[in-house]
C-alpha cells in the first residue's frame, strides 16, 4: 500500500534488525521520516520536536513511562505506540496494552525479520487510515462551517424600527449549524409579523430545511399573505420536502398591529409564546397546531389584545430543556416561573439582562444542550393611534 | 445508546427503550426497530413502551411520528404505552399528544387490540 502521506516515526532506540524492517515497510510506502533518538533522557524532547505518527519505544519501565505522559499528560491518543518488551517481560505484554499501547513485539524476534515486517505493517495502515479520517473529518468541520456562516447571514444582523415596539433578539446555536430560525418585519404600516421556528435535528440537515422555511416566511413579507395562508403553505412544502422522514419545524407565528393593540398568531407545535402583562404574569399562547411537515392541517388564526401588556417574548426550547441533573430536566414551567419573578421585579428587560440572570441566579448555571434563540418584542407606551398614522 | 428490547407478544410486537430519546440515538433506533419490524412480517401491531425515557428531544418526537406512518402504510397501528412524564409534556408542548394511541396500562392492551 503507497501512501501519499508523510509518516513520522521516532524510536527510542536503533536496533539494526528494526531499522532494516522500518526502511522495508515504510520507505515503500512513500515519505518518510525516522528519528533514532539519542538516549531516552531525550526521547520525550524529540516527542514533541517530531510530533509522530508512530513510536517504537524498548523496554516496559521505559514504555510505561512513555505511554503515561503521551496519553495522560500531553493527551495524545492518536500516536500509534509500538512497544518491545524483553523476553523476561512477557508477562507484562497484557499490562502494556491496557496502559496505552497499540501493540507489542517479543525480543529477541522468534519469526525475525517476518514478524517485526508483519507487525510493522499493522501500524502503517492504521496511521493511514487514520490520516485520512482527518482529513475527511476537517473538510466536513469545514463545510458545516461554511453553512453556519452562510445561516447566520439568514437570521436579522440588527433591529428594526417600528413605531410603538422595540426589538430585541438572541441566538446562540449548539452546534456550528442549529435548526433555529426567527425574523420579523413589517407586513403593513402598523403591523409587525415576528416569527420563530425550530427545526429538529442540528447540523447542515436542519440549517437546510431552516433556510427553506427562511424562504417561505420572507414571501409573505413581499406578498402580503396571512398567517393561516403563511403557515398552510409552509406545511405543504415541508410534507413535499421531509414528510417521509423524521424531521420536522416547530413554528410561532404572530402579526401585531400596534394601532388597535391586538395581537394575531399561530402557534404550530412550537413552545408557548409569553405575553407579558404590565403586572409582570404571563399569559401563555400555547400550540393549538401541531409540528409542521408530517401531515395536513388547516390553521386558524388566534387573536389576543395586547392592551395591557409589556410585550411578548418568543423563544426556542433550548431555553429550559436543560439538565438539573442525571433525571431531571429544568423544565418550561420553572422557567416560566424564574421570567415572571423577573418580570415582576424589573421595570425593563433585555434578553443580555436575562441571560445574566440565567447564568447567576440559578443554583448551577444552565448546561444547555440545544440551540437557544429568543425574540423580544416590548410594547411601547405611546399613543399608537398616532404613530400609526403619521 | 440506551438498552432497547423487542418481545413478541400473542397479538402484538412489543419495543421497549429505555434512556434518552434523542438526536444521538434516532439514528441507530430506527434501523434496529425497522429491522425487528421486517423480522415479524405480520399483521400485528406494533408496541412502544416509553415508561423508562427519561428525556425526549425534537428529534425523538420526529422519531415517534415517522414511526407511527411507516405502521400506518403497512395497515398497521402504533400504540405508545405507558409514556414517561418527560414524553408525554414534550408531546403535549407540540400538540401531538392526541394524535397517538395511547395506552397507560399492559393490562389494557388485549382488549384495545380485540375491539380494532
Amino acid at each position: 500500500m503507497r501512501s501519499s502521506f508523510l509518516i513520522k516515526i521516532l524510536c527510542s532506540n536503533k536496533d539494526e534488525l528494526l531499522a532494516h524492517a522500518l526502511n522495508k515497510v515504510f520507505f515503500e510506502a512513500g515519505s518518510v521520516e525516522i528519528k533514532y533518538s539519542e538516549s531516552d533522557d531525550n526521547f520525550l524532547e524529540d516527542y514533541y520536536k517530531v510530533r509522530p505518527d508512530i513510536i517504537v519505544v524498548d523496554s516496559y519501565k521505559f514504555s510505561v513511562e512513555v505511554i503515561n505522559y503521551i496519553r495522560n499528560q500531553a493527551n495524545d491518543s492518536d500516536v500509534y505506540i509500538l512497544v518491545i518488551l524483553d523476553k523476561s517481560e512477557f508477562e507484562l505484554k497484557e499490562e502494556i496494552l491496557n496502559q496505552g499501547a497499540d501493540d507489542f513485539l517479543i525480543k529477541p524476534f522468534s519469526y525475525g525479520e517476518e514478524e517485526i515486517i508483519s507487525r510493522l505493517n499493522v501500524a502503517k495502515r492504521h496511521t493511514i487510515l487514520y490520516k485520512q479520517l482527518t482529513i475527511a473529518y476537517n473538510r466536513l468541520s469545514k463545510e458545516i462551517e461554511t453553512v453556519s456562516i452562510l445561516q447566520k447571514k439568514l437570521l436579522p444582523k440588527s433591529t428594526l424600527e417600528f413605531p410603538g415596539v422595540f426589538i430585541d433578539f438572541f441566538y446562540e446555536p449548539s452546534d456550528r449549524a442549529s435548526g433555529d430560525y426567527f425574523d420579523f418585519f413589517p407586513v403593513k404600516e402598523n403591523i409587525l409579523r415576528a416569527v420563530i421556528a425550530d427545526v429538529s435535528g442540528h447540523g447542515s440537515k436542519a440549517a437546510f430545511i431552516m433556510s427553506m422555511v427562511r424562504a417561505l416566511v420572507r414571501v409573505s413579507k413581499k406578498i402580503v399573505m396571512p398567517l393561516d395562508e403563511l403557515l398552510s403553505t409552509i406545511n405543504n412544502e415541508l410534507i413535499e420536502v421531509i414528510g417521509e422522514d423524521i424531521d420536522f419545524v416547530t413554528l410561532f407565528a404572530a402579526d401585531i398591529d400596534v394601532k388597535n393593540r391586538e395581537l394575531l398568531y399561530i402557534n404550530a407545535g412550537h413552545c408557548p409564546g409569553m405575553l407579558v402583562t404590565k403586572k409582570g404574569d404571563i399569559i401563555l399562547l400555547e400550540a393549538d397546531y401541531s409540528i409542521l411537515g408530517f401531515f395536513a392541517q388547516e390553521f386558524h388564526i388566534k387573536k389576543i389584545s395586547i392592551q395591557d401588556c409589556k410585550g411578548i417574548l418568543l423563544i426556542t426550547d433550548g431555553y429550559y430543556e436543560w439538565n438539573l441533573d442525571r433525571n431531571n430536566i429544568w423544565g418550561f414551567n420553572n422557567f416560566k416561573k424564574f421570567l415572571e419573578e423577573i418580570f415582576t421585579r424589573e421595570k425593563e428587560f433585555y434578553l443580555d439582562m436575562l441571560e445574566g440572570y440565567l447564568n447567576n441566579q440559578l443554583e448551577l448555571p444552565p448546561m444547555y444542550r440545544d440551540d437557544r434563540s429568543a425574540l423580544w418584542i416590548r410594547f411601547k407606551n405611546n399613543n399608537l393611534h398616532k404613530i400609526s398614522t403619521t | 445508546m440506551g438498552t432497547l428490547n423487542f418481545k413478541k407478544e400473542k397479538k402484538y410486537n412489543i419495543i421497549k427503550y429505555s434512556g434518552e430519546l434523542t438526536l444521538d440515538v434516532v439514528e441507530e433506533l430506527k434501523e434496529e426497530i425497522s429491522k425487528f419490524i421486517n423480522e415479524c412480517d405480520n399483521e400485528k401491531s406494533l408496541v412502544f413502551d416509553l415508561s423508562d425515557i427519561s428525556f425526549m428531544d425534537s428529534s425523538g418526537i420526529g422519531f415517534l411520528v415517522h414511526l407511527n406512518n411507516v405502521n400506518k402504510t403497512k395497515n398497521k397501528k402504533l400504540y405508545l404505552l405507558n409514556p414517561s412524564g418527560a414524553v408525554k409534556k414534550t408531546l403535549s408542548l407540540v400538540n401531538l399528544l392526541n394524535f397517538f394511541e395511547i395506552i397507560e396500562d399492559e393490562s389494557e392492551l388485549d382488549i384495545e387490540i380485540e375491539n380494532i
